[in-house]
């Protein structure tokens, strides 16, 4: 099928959307894809998944010969959020490869997904400019306007790169805008690539603010953090701070969903601190199950070392939570200006004790000191499903 | 719906557990084909999923019974016999330190050259003949099953209706 040019049909392409193996990642670009969809005639959503595994050389060559026997003869479309549709393709590689190769591996599994074929649309939009943008730079129709979103936690160590960095470069080349979703990935890829600085601009990730809270928050005992089990996110020392807190007050508990490197070491911390009783691991769980427990605690406790924007801390506001998070970055941007009404932010340190002083402060002022309402309305005109949908309406259509 | 995964590569293990669950959930049968069942030993398959250890295909093959008598059945008759009481742990250490260091490190790369492509013509065969029902959709769940899959399509050959999919949540 072709479609006519200024038809309101958008292709986003991604290497990251929500699957039953990481229901986590990529649930921003789901919840972009939610918010933009009803705006346009259609929408397609290809997603290109990593498939890593430790294999030999020869091994590699066999799968990917076997890959591509096997991509036209597999169903890989179905329905996705806001009515579109999903195609899926897994994108097989060895387990260490590097930035570069993994785009140009991401490209040449669309080349053959194609068989030929452009990107049947005229606006295209990427998350990731690698590998995604990348990806599609030979397969887009000459008058495809392109649009990357740049969310990578890892923007530095990819621009450190200088393969992945020419690339890049190609990408910004051809693309109309690129959007970044904090301005610490702003500074960080225009150190690299200054002179693509007219074309980066800031967008929010989209949240939605339509689920009410079954009832307010009135106490701050049950903590909950979401998110990876690694040493970026500072999990160690919100544990460390949750036991000092937990002395002084019995009655908390905390809920750590997610999973990673540092799941076994937290554990065992646990135990060394005897606090297996009132601390929860539940492992990764899909979306919706995370929106649902955000109702059902009372703080969401995030001590991340650095983050490009902090979908969680605005969704936990979303769903009626005081927040206690660093200043790693997004968060100070994302609640500028509703700091005490949101929450508490405190100082990123090597220890647990802004963390648990960052605790004492909001728990003396809450809840007279706070007001989520106000900061619900504030996040909902900036991050809200209207505000982004509108925005990309506008670059993508007019 | 009755739907084969191959998962040989046990790679993707959350996605082949919730997939399969969610097959028999919606009414349908699921079989996991796995290369090894003891990767998978803490892993919560949901009770009606059939887990098949891809070495079990290969059980009534002449080659597999010489193995199991020569190697396994033969030398525990003795063990039991000469020790007596002690033979029950006997022979749990001789299986575990000798015969199936054998049949992994010994025999499988051996039997794996002479019959490159009995698996796939296994798998095949329990495709079309594997239940009540005959598979409609083969879920490929990881990247060292690809090579087996394509293995599995030409001996099912060009014109079967059996489908295949990167996840069964394409076709729930």
């Amino acid at each position: 099928m072709t479609l006519p040019p200024g038809s309101r049909h958008v292709t986003v392409v991604t290497p990251w959307y929500p699957t039953r193996l990481l229901p986590f990642r990529g649930a921003f670009v789901q919840t972009m894809v939610e918010a933009t969809a009803p705006g346009c005639d259609s929408m397609t959503v290809l997603h290109c998944d990593r498939w890593s595994a430790r294999i030999t050389d020869a091994e590699d060559v066999e799968i990917v010969r076997a890959h591509r026997a096997l991509l036209p003869r597999t169903k890989h479309t179905s329905t996705t959020v806001g009515g579109s549709a999903l195609t899926y393709v897994p994108v097989p590689m060895p387990a260490e490869v590097n930035f570069a190769d993994t785009a140009r591996r991401h490209e040449a599994t669309l080349r053959a997904a194609l068989d030929g074929e452009l990107i049947d649309a005229n606006v295209v939009h990427v998350h990731e400019a690698l590998p995604s943008g990348w990806a599609v730079l030979e397969h887009l129709r000459p008058e495809a306007k392109l649009f990357v979103t740049e969310h990578a936690s890892f923007l530095e160590a990819l621009l450190d790169e200088p393969g992945a960095r020419e690339m890049y470069d190609k990408v910004l080349d051809r693309c109309d805008r690129l959007f970044v979703v904090g301005d610490g990935t702003r500074d960080v890829l225009l150190k690299a690539l200054p002179r693509h600085a007219d074309k980066v601009s800031l967008v929010a990730n989209p949240i939605s603010f339509d689920l009410p809270r079954p009832s307010p928050v009135t106490e701050l005992r049950r903590w909950l953090y979401l998110g990876g089990l690694i040493p970026r996110k500072g999990v160690n020392w919100l544990l460390e701070a949750f036991a000092k807190c937990h002395a002084e007050d019995s009655s908390l508990t905390l809920t750590i969903v997610g999973d990673g490197e540092l799941s076994g070491p937290l554990r065992a911390r646990t135990k060394e601190l005897g606090l297996q009783d009132v601390v929860t691991f539940t492992g990764s769980v899909d979306p919706g199950v995370a929106l649902r427990l955000m109702r059902e605690h009372d703080l969401l406790v995030h001590a991340s070392r650095w983050e490009s924007f902090g979908v969680t801390v605005v969704e936990a506001v979303a769903a009626g939570m005081p927040v206690l998070v660093t200043r790693c970055g997004g968060p100070e941007e994302t609640l500028a200006g509703i700091e005490d009404a949101a929450g508490e932010l405190v100082a990123v340190e090597e220890d647990d004790a802004a963390l648990v002083e960052g605790y004492r402060r909001l728990r003396d002022r809450f809840p007279q000191g706070l007001d989520l309402a106000e900061a619900q309305r504030v996040l909902d005109e900036r991050y809200g499903y209207t505000a982004v949908a509108r925005m990309h309406h506008r670059v993508w259509f007019e | 719906m009755n739907v084969l995964f191959l998962a040989l590569g046990a790679s993707r293990k959350r996605a082949v557990v919730e997939e399969s669950a969610a097959v028999v959930a919606s009414g349908g049968t699921a079989t996991v084909v796995v290369a090894s069942t003891r990767q998978w030993q803490l892993s919560a398959f949901a009770p009606e999923v059939k887990v098949l250890d891809a070495s079990i295909l290969h059980q009534d093959q002449l080659l597999w019974r010489i193995e199991r008598m020569v190697v396994y059945r033969g030398p525990e008759f003795v063990l039991k016999r000469a020790l007596g009481r002690r033979g029950k742990s006997a022979v749990r250490a001789y299986r575990n330190k000798v015969a199936d260091r054998f049949h992994r490190r010994a025999f499988l790369p051996v039997h794996n050259r002479l019959s490159k492509d009995a698996s796939s013509r296994l798998i095949a065969g329990r495709v079309v003949r594997g239940g009540p029902q005959p598979c409609e959709w083969i879920v490929v769940s990881d990247s060292r099953s690809m090579p087996e899959a394509v293995a599995v399509l030409n001996h099912l050959g060009s014109d079967t209706p059996v489908g295949l999919v990167w996840s069964a949540d394409q076709i729930l």
